[in-house]
Formats: structure tokens, sequence, C-alpha cells
């Protein structure tokens, strides 16, 4: 099976770490294709679904991620606010109906306050759009969203939060709510080996969902 | 729930053909999505620019077409009077071949006789049902009703299809060479003035 995410690492500009991994397509992804495909009317022509991939999301959950130990962390990120209630490591995309992958697990902020999840400020950032977020084609047959997260700029990494062990992400239609933790128009999920950004990181992800 | 290596489109199609209400002959197989179909997905659901959101395509599959070509033609009358001149051509794709991008030998819905291009007027897509139809939620369904007069018209009687293709609503219906998304070839299937024929193409994602 070919990877189709690679996330790139670099402190200082230097490349540190890079990984790949492989997304499952949610639920929900499934069900947006076949709408985008699909039209109620063609007088005039009525799409039954009409989003296009536009943002990306962080995570500290997954079965390879999950409470950190580091109280700081955990307490603006609790685990069992997710749909599931999960213990904050259990998401996996091996068995991605159980419990059942409908948003992120664990979602970190790209930039707001330090609240935990249920009474975090509806002004929180939870997912990067355009300009940290573009898309290109690799191939024909295939998009590939390419993100970038500065935490040289602040991206993940503001006061309190000095690091930050990422271990899973998420792409998002231009529906989603970017205030919204748990938004659930989770198009596509993917989780990887921590990777642990401090102040001088800049990630870059490269997404391709491929036809 | 399955893990993808690539998002596939799988799909099945289902050609059934009635007389007098009575199935006469059927045609039940997989098709093939084209390179050309897995390009215009790629990008339906990009953006070509942000604020205003801009779409990089906007098509969606809207006609079917049919055709007298295909590997799988096996009707003498496929070759001969009155199906040719007007139809002519070869018989050589199959739909295990992503570069296919158009129908072989694609006949009208309607209108007249001439050799191809046609004239003003023909029909050579038809439009599929709407709304779609989804059997599951991750399902779409295209369907589309060929009527007793419509392929088979004077002097065409008894048209030997055995190829179809699925297009999208950037199409010219009135033109006779369109690139399609999908397309099909199946053992022959003659189209008479008492034949109804049913298509039932399905995507699942």
């Amino acid at each position: 099976m070919r990877d189709n995410v690679q996330i790139y690492h670099r402190k200082n500009g230097k490349l540190v770490e890079a990984k790949s991994a492989h997304n499952i397509m949610t639920q929900y992804g499934r069900e947006w294709l076949t709408k985008m495909v699909s039209c109620t009317s063609f007088f005039p022509q009525t799409p039954e679904a009409d989003e296009r991939l536009k943002y990306f999301g962080l995570g500290i959950g997954s079965t390879r991620g999950g409470p950190t130990g580091d109280s700081t962390i955990d307490t603006a990120y609790p685990a069992g606010n997710d749909p599931n209630a999960t213990s904050g490591d259990e998401y996996d995309p091996e068995y991605p109906t159980d419990p059942d992958i409908t948003t992120l697990e664990l979602p970190v902020r790209k930039s707001g306050g330090s609240n935990p999840y249920p009474s975090a400020a509806g002004t929180d950032v939870w997912l990067f759009g355009p300009p940290e977020f573009y898309n290109t084609h690799q191939t024909l047959y295939s998009v590939s969203c390419h993100i970038i997260v500065d935490a040289t700029s602040g991206d993940v990494i503001y006061s309190p939060f000095t690091t930050m062990p990422l271990s899973e992400a998420g792409l998002f239609t231009d529906v989603a709510d970017v205030n919204d933790a748990y938004d659930t128009s989770l198009v596509a999920y993917v989780s990887f080996d921590t990777i642990t950004i401090d102040a001088t990181s800049e990630l870059e992800f490269i997404w391709s969902l491929r036809f | 729930m399955q893990i993808f290596e690539d998002i596939e489109v799988k799909y099945n199609l289902s050609i059934i053909a009635r007389e007098r209400g009575k199935i006469v002959d059927r045609r039940d197989g997989h098709n093939i999505f084209v390179n050309l179909g897995r390009e215009w997905i790629a990008a339906l659901i990009s953006l070509q620019s942000f604020s205003p959101d801009t779409p990089e395509n906007d098509y969606r599959p809207k006609y079917m077409g049919f055709g007298i070509g295909g590997a799988q033609q096996v009707s003498v009358n496929a070759n001969s009077s009155p199906i040719t001149p007007p139809y002519s051509g070869s018989n050589l794709q199959t739909d295990t071949d992503r570069t296919v991008d158009t129908l072989e030998r694609p006949v009208r819905i309607s209108g007249s006789s001439s050799a191809y291009p046609g004239v003003a007027g023909d029909l050579w897509l038809g439009q599929i049902q709407a709304p779609v139809s989804h059997p599951q939620s991750t399902q779409a369904q295209f369907r589309r009703l060929l009527g007793q007069g419509e392929i088979s018209y004077a002097p065409f009687l008894s048209v030997p299809l055995s190829e179809v293709g699925l297009f999208t609503s950037d199409k010219n219906p009135e033109e006779y060479l369109n690139t399609l998304i999908a397309y099909d070839t199946f053992d022959t299937i003659s189209k008479t003035t008492a034949v109804e024929i049913e298509v039932v193409w399905t995507f699942r994602f």
C-alpha cells in the first residue's frame, strides 16, 4: 500500500524528521463523494453536494498518541470530549469503525486560548485553511493538499504550550467551521507516530487523494 | 469500510432490454472509470482559488451515450447496410483500457441518418434521470431509459448496441464525439422499435 500522506518536520529550516502514512476515507467522506457526483435536477443543475477540500486539522489523539502526561497539554486538551467519548488514544485507522472516526480524537488549536474543549473560546481557531492550505495535482488523477504549519509564527505553539506531540490529522471540506474543535465534515483521517513540535518547528503536509 | 490505496470508484452496469414489458436480454458487469474520469473527479473536489472559492470544475454526470463500437461487438449487422456507412468504424476498444476517451462508433438517440459527424439537430447523448438515486448512502445510481423510438428509427430499425459511455454536463449532446468519464463494451444487444432498454450505472465510493 502506497502512503499518500507525507510529513516533513523542519527546525530552523533544516529537515529533522520525515514520515509518511496512509489515510482512510471516513463515512462522511465517502458520502460526500457520492453526493458530489449526483444531481437532484439538471434544469438548473443542482448537485447534492457542492463542497470542496479546504481545511486541515491536527491532533494529539489516536492509538499512536493520546494523553501526554504533560498537565498543561492534557488540561487544555482533555480526553473524552470527542463524539465517542474515548480515552484519547483509541482512534485507529486500521479499524475506523470501532470507534467510528468522524472527527479528530484530540484536536489541537491553530491559535487561540488554552481552555479545555467544553469551555474553549468561540474564537479559537482549530483548522488550517488558505493560505496555509493549497491544492496541486501531482498527477492528473490526484489532488494534493499542501498544508504548512508554522510554529515559529505561533501556529499550535503559543503560551502556555511549549511543545506539542502531534499524532493525528484530518482533511475537511469548505463547510467546516474553523472555530469548532469537533467539526464533523472530516473526509479523510490519518494517524502517525508522534511528531513533537516546538517554537522552532515548521511542518509541511502533502496529502494526496488518488483516484 | 475499507482502507483504500487509492480512492477507488467501483462501478457496476446493468443493461436490460424489454419487449412489451418482458425482459428479452440483459447484460450485467463492470465497466471502467477511464483516465478522463479520474482526472475529472480530482478536479471536481478541488478549489482552484480561494476568496472567493472557485472550483476547478463544476461538471456532474448528466448524459449517457451509446454506440456499436467496442471489442465485444458480435453482430454482422454492425458492418452492413443500413448501419454502414452512416455509423462506420472499427471495433477495437475494450473496457479494461483506461485510456479510452470516446465511444468508438457512437449512434444517435434521434435525428438524421447522415454519416459522421451528422447534421444539426442530431442528438447523440441522452440525459440521465434526475434525481440520481442512492441504493446506499455511498452509491450513486445513474439511469437512462431508451424508449422504443430512440436509436432505432428509420432507416435504423435494428441497431446492434455494444458500447455505452457516461458523460458530464459540459458536453454537447448534439456533437457526435464527446469525451467520457466511464465506459463499457458488452455483447451485442439489438435495439429495435419493439425494445426498450434500461441502463443502470452505479458508482460506489
